[in-house]
């Protein structure tokens, strides 16, 4: 899928464990390993608001496109 | 009425569906016995050619009760993984897809009985052939629309798993 999921990336620019977001945000860890591994189908506007809310960041910064 | 889980529907009908298997394969022996019998009058009377409907009818029903033993066992195992809340598996699909081809090969058998039965009732006028004859056709019948019903059902179920697994990656 040509849609990247930079979680990682944040996560380390923020110095957030991937436990810690995913209690933040009211996910399982699994589902964020998913999210992070990029195996994910879709992402709902609700998780990823709070996604955004946790990191501080827009939702471009988490999601790129790649050809 | 409880469905899925312990102590619910599904735990009794795979009760009733061990009963179910326990009961043909008795049926299944039996009929065995009478083949038995019936191969060893063939060989000390020679007499083949008066016996060899019956020998038929004996293979055939046997074969029959091994492929409904077979869809019995797949039914327990889709009973047992609804009783574990395991509703949306390959598992059960590949058993649904085993049923229906069963089902399916039911039927030519019994579509080979009524044809042998066919036959002997050009020779034979007793009235209880011409029973078996629209009994063995009726089965064919039903396991024909039993078997497409499955594998249509199968179709559906397959889907289902799909959506499911989609549903699944949807963070």
């Amino acid at each position: 899928m040509p849609i990247i999921v930079n979680v990682d990336v944040m996560l380390a620019k923020r110095k957030m464990s991937s436990g810690e977001l995913a209690e933040k945000v009211g996910i399982t860890p699994a589902n964020l390993s998913i999210l992070k591994t990029n195996k994910a189908k879709a992402i709902r506007f609700s998780t990823l608001e709070k996604i955004c809310e946790v990191l501080d960041c827009k939702p471009g910064d988490i999601l790129d496109y790649e050809r | 009425m409880k469905i899925l889980g312990e102590k619910s529907l599904s735990s009794k009908v795979i009760v009733g569906l061990k009963t179910l298997f326990v009961a043909i394969s008795v049926l299944d022996i039996v009929v065995l016995t009478l083949m038995m019998k019936t191969i060893n009058h063939i060989v000390h009377n020679e007499s083949l050619q008066s016996n060899i409907f019956d020998l038929n009818l004996f293979g055939m029903l046997i074969l029959s009760g091994i492929i409904a033993l077979l869809i019995i066992y797949q039914f327990i195992k889709i009973f047992k993984n609804i009783k574990n809340n395991v509703l949306f598996s390959k598992d059960n699909s590949n058993c649904l897809n085993i049923i229906s081809n069963s089902s399916l090969t039911i039927s030519v058998v019994f579509c080979i009985i009524s044809i042998l039965v066919f036959f002997l009732m050009c020779k034979l006028e007793e009235r209880f052939i011409h029973f078996v004859f629209a009994f063995a056709i009726i089965l064919a019948v039903v396991f024909v629309a039993f078997g497409i019903g499955i594998k249509v059902l199968n179709e559906i179920y397959k889907k289902a798993i799909e959506y499911k697994e989609e549903n699944d990656f949807i963070i």
